[in-house]
């Protein structure tokens, strides 16, 4: 073990800034591609009703909202690329 | 092996396999993840001349390394997207630049918090650090011509040849501490040379190279499953699948 207690294991040698400096914004960048992976999946799923409704809340006009949802989806698709894939580079 | 490779160039079949691919990946990214962090900070000894700064080493080098390696990776699907109009090709290729272009950024962030300490600096125009911000341009360039343009199939292509041109960079990256007297040192590890560094830094470096593997692969994987419904949207099995209300 190379640490005698947990401030020492902060410190690191004093050069602590930089250590976890690295370490904490790696870890940041990380958690945050992920958290815009999730987002990016559930704001697809809401667009496009791919999410089971487990309430049955809306599933009567789930038919018909399936088939208006079809036939705008190409549009709906350019958008929710668009809205996405600036929110990555913004990232 | 009687794989029908072709059977998973369809979006449809790539989509399921991705599916059960991912936790897969996850898990094991997780699990290395934790012992090299283990033994990067409880087992690998202090350095003699860097004190502890070095241990920055653990994700500096797997960041560069996998900065590099998905570029070329991206280049090669998008340039089979290329040659043989194939869309998943394609798809694989964007799904892997955002990854790219954070692992680029990482290598960048934490090799200047290295240098200030050991070199005084944060930065200096020497031939490594600039070929790699230059990487880190090229997955930028590549990202934002492809938002740019609406019409997918376009965005594919244009996004190639960018990818394609760029691979210049990378035997550049690689070997600019060879060609040019440079701040930053050379190899610690190479194909062909006994590595010069001590066994344990190297287990610990090595296994936090595999956990940033895995979790590339993870993380390509299901943003490539995003991209893929995205773009088939309009299909029948897409159709199904929320018909089912399955993901």
């Amino acid at each position: 073990m190379n640490w005698s207690s947990w401030s020492e294991f902060f410190a690191m040698g004093g050069y602590g800034i930089y250590v976890w400096g690295s370490y904490l914004v790696t870890l940041i960048c990380v958690m945050s591609e992920v958290l815009l992976i999730s987002r990016r999946h559930r704001t697809l799923s809401k667009t496009y009703g791919l999410t089971h409704d487990p309430y049955g809340k809306e599933n009567s006009d789930k038919e018909a909202l399936i088939n208006t949802e079809i036939d705008s989806s190409n549009n709906e698709n350019q958008s929710v690329k668009a809205a996405s894939s600036t929110e990555e580079i913004k990232k | 092996m009687a794989i029908n490779w072709y059977k998973y160039a369809s979006p449809a079949s790539f989509y399921t396999l991705a599916g059960k691919m991912v936790p897969f990946f996850t898990i094991l990214a997780i699990g290395l993840l934790t012992i090299g962090l283990y033994i990067g900070f409880f087992v690998a000894p202090t350095d003699f001349q860097q004190g502890e700064a070095y241990r920055i080493i653990f994700i500096h080098v797997p960041a560069a390394w996998m900065s590099m390696f998905l570029y070329v990776v991206m280049a090669c699907w998008a340039g089979i997207g290329l040659a043989f109009n194939t869309r998943l090709s394609s798809m694989m290729a964007t799904a892997i630049a955002p990854t790219g272009a954070m692992f680029t950024f990482l290598a960048l962030w934490t090799g200047s918090l290295w240098g200030k300490p050991m070199w005084g600096t944060w930065w200096v125009w020497d031939a490594r650090l600039t070929s790699e911000l230059i990487l880190l341009f090229l997955y930028i360039g590549f990202m934002s011509l492809q938002a740019a343009i609406d019409d997918p199939r376009r965005a594919d292509k244009a996004g190639a040849i960018i990818a394609l041109v760029g691979v210049i960079n990378i035997p550049i990256i690689y070997f600019s501490v060879q060609w040019w007297n440079t701040l930053h040192q050379g190899a610690s590890v190479s194909v062909n040379q006994a590595p010069t560094m001590a066994s344990v830094m190297l287990t610990g470096m090595m296994v936090m190279v595999l956990a940033s593997w895995m979790y590339s692969i993870a993380v390509i994987l299901k943003r490539v499953r995003i991209i893929i419904l995205e773009r088939e949207s309009h299909t029948a099995w897409v159709a199904e699948l929320r018909k089912k209300g399955a993901l």
